[in-house]
């Protein structure tokens, strides 16, 4: 029992690192509105530009026809929304950076666990934000949009995204760790995000591709970020390879959290403070 | 001394500095074209994926639509080299105050806000942009004539100003938004139509990103020119639209100055 009081204990900082969060992200809730809208910009484009590559098809194209085409990109922003990370990459190397990680060091605060409750303080806001906008232009399109055929699904979906969320956190927060090393830390995780919207189905549909293809992205981590979750929601994957799929991305979760905390105490040995 | 000789060796000054400092972090330098190179790649994929599966897309076949996205990406890139990490920095700069030195120095502030740093790594991007034209023309078998080019040069660098003219409007914004970081992302988000072709788009939008947000005009009129010889409806009209852009831009600008708060006061 007293394991469990003093986890809770520790835990009770966290919520703290949230609220935290909220207070600095509320200010930036314009932006957040901005974003979302300008960002609905390129979804009229693939609108319109999947339109007509569907009709080339003669209405379908690799097994999708127009809605489930258009469900699956609006299924893709209601997912950027509520489990991508924002800034939190660029914002932890400027902390590496800067030689604000010191206080990590002296104090009894986990950076990771820290980071990580930031991280969801922002999805709270940023979704909370924008939600609305999004769920309009879902409305709008409904036409095209095709819900989850039975709330079983529904939930295992929301369960992917929730698991999608943690890996893409794991994976910018290991990603913005290059700054214990490299000053201008931009231009990698530039190069690791075009390989994650690549493999991970945020550009196309993953099963477009060629089996040897589709086979390749799957060894990695990248298709559990997008391309399962999505999957799951639009009924695309038999129940087998539901179950395995889930499987994976805890592995992956678990196996990028390991990769973080290596990473860190990596870096932490030959991290020198500048000024601080 | 004309007026236009003086911008134009100001101009080439600055260049010369950007490119010194610029060489001065050669990895940086190579990293951040392979970026681009990057972010090209997968515009690529897109295209071939596409076209494994169908052979025309809104009347464009494969080569075609790399060569749209050819020059969709010389036009960005050309615009990259010149402009765009100055428009960048505009909101910054007026947030801190430190656009003053635009306007305290005997140039034109809009001049000097536009044109003061340069990206030589993106020359090596527009050379990337113009191998796959070149290779999807010799893939469409085009023997493109003298006329041809010309034009096709003469829309790139049109749609070079229209990326100006409206980043431009885009980001004087800041002379009213404080935290403007939203902006830049505007801008992205709003050329990523660039390199979708004109014909998929139906009714009211294709006239607004045709007459009035004319990104369907940036790539899309040149890569017609050079890929079927054919010269967009209205393209006499277009280059009209872009000097009306620009002075829209001008206009809208120095408007937005009256309103900076320099650094000392």
């Amino acid at each position: 029992m007293t394991g469990i009081f003093f986890a809770a204990r520790g835990l009770r900082k966290y919520l703290r690192v949230m609220e935290i969060g909220f207070q600095n992200t509320l200010v930036y809730r314009w932006n957040f509105l901005l974003r979302v809208c300008f960002s609905l910009i390129p979804l009229m484009g693939t609108f319109f530009f999947w339109g007509a590559a569907i009709q080339g098809g003669g209405g379908e194209i690799g097994g999708y026809g127009f809605r489930t085409m258009i469900s699956y990109f609006l299924g893709l922003m209601l997912l950027d929304l509520l489990a991508s990370p924002t800034e939190d990459d660029f914002q932890i190397a400027a902390e590496i950076r800067d030689g604000l990680i010191n206080q990590f060091l002296l104090k009894p605060v986990d950076y990771l666990a820290y980071r990580f409750s930031m991280f969801w303080a922002y999805r709270v806001i940023y979704a909370g934000t924008a939600l609305l906008p999004v769920l309009a232009v879902i409305w709008f399109l409904r036409a095209h949009f095709t819900m989850p055929e039975t709330w079983g699904v529904a939930l295992l979906s929301l369960a992917a995204v929730f698991l999608s969320a943690i890996l893409q956190f794991l994976i910018a927060f290991s990603s913005a760790l290059l700054a214990f090393w490299v000053l201008e830390v931009s231009a990698p995780i530039f190069i690791i995000y075009s390989f994650e919207f690549l493999a991970g189905g945020h550009v196309f549909p993953l099963d477009l591709l060629p089996t040897w293809a589709y086979r390749l992205m799957m060894l990695t981590p990248f298709p559990y970020e997008y391309w399962f979750p999505l999957g799951v929601f639009l009924g695309r994957f038999s129940p087998e390879e539901v179950a395995r799929g889930f499987a994976m991305q805890t592995l992956w979760c678990l196996a990028m959290w390991l990769l973080a905390r290596w990473i860190w105490s990596r870096g932490i040995r030959g991290y020198t403070a500048v000024g601080g | 001394m004309s007026s236009l000789s003086r911008y134009l060796r100001l101009a080439l000054a600055l260049f010369r500095y950007s490119l010194a400092r610029e060489m001065m972090f050669k990895a940086n330098f190579l990293l951040w074209i392979l970026v681009e190179i990057a972010w090209l790649s997968l515009q690529l994929a897109l295209v071939g994926v596409i076209f494994s599966h169908v052979t025309e897309v809104a009347g464009w076949t494969k080569y075609e639509m790399v060569l749209l996205i050819g020059t969709s990406h010389l036009v960005q890139q050309l615009f990259q080299v010149v402009f765009l990490i100055n428009l960048i920095e505009l909101p910054e700069n007026v947030r801190t105050g430190k656009l003053d030195f635009a306007l305290l120095q005997p140039a034109s502030p809009q001049f000097l806000a536009s044109v003061r740093k340069y990206d030589p790594g993106s020359v090596v991007n527009c050379a990337i942009g113009v191998a796959f034209v070149v290779w999807a023309a010799w893939k469409l078998g085009l023997h493109p004539a003298a006329w041809q080019v010309g034009l096709f040069l003469g829309m790139v660098i049109n749609g070079v100003f229209i990326h100006y003219a409206l980043m431009l409007m885009i980001v004087t914004l800041a002379f009213w938004i404080v935290r403007a970081q939203g902006l830049v992302y505007g801008y992205y988000n709003l050329f990523n139509l660039t390199r979708m072709p004109r014909e998929a788009f139906r009714g009211v939008a294709r006239l607004l990103f045709t007459w009035v947000l004319p990104m369907l005009v940036v790539a899309n009129f040149p890569a017609q020119v050079l890929a079927r010889g054919v010269i967009g409806p209205g393209a006499p009209l277009i280059f009209l639209l872009t000097l009306l852009l620009l002075a829209a831009a001008r206009a809208w600008f120095r408007f937005g100055l009256r309103f900076y708060t320099s650094a000392s006061s």
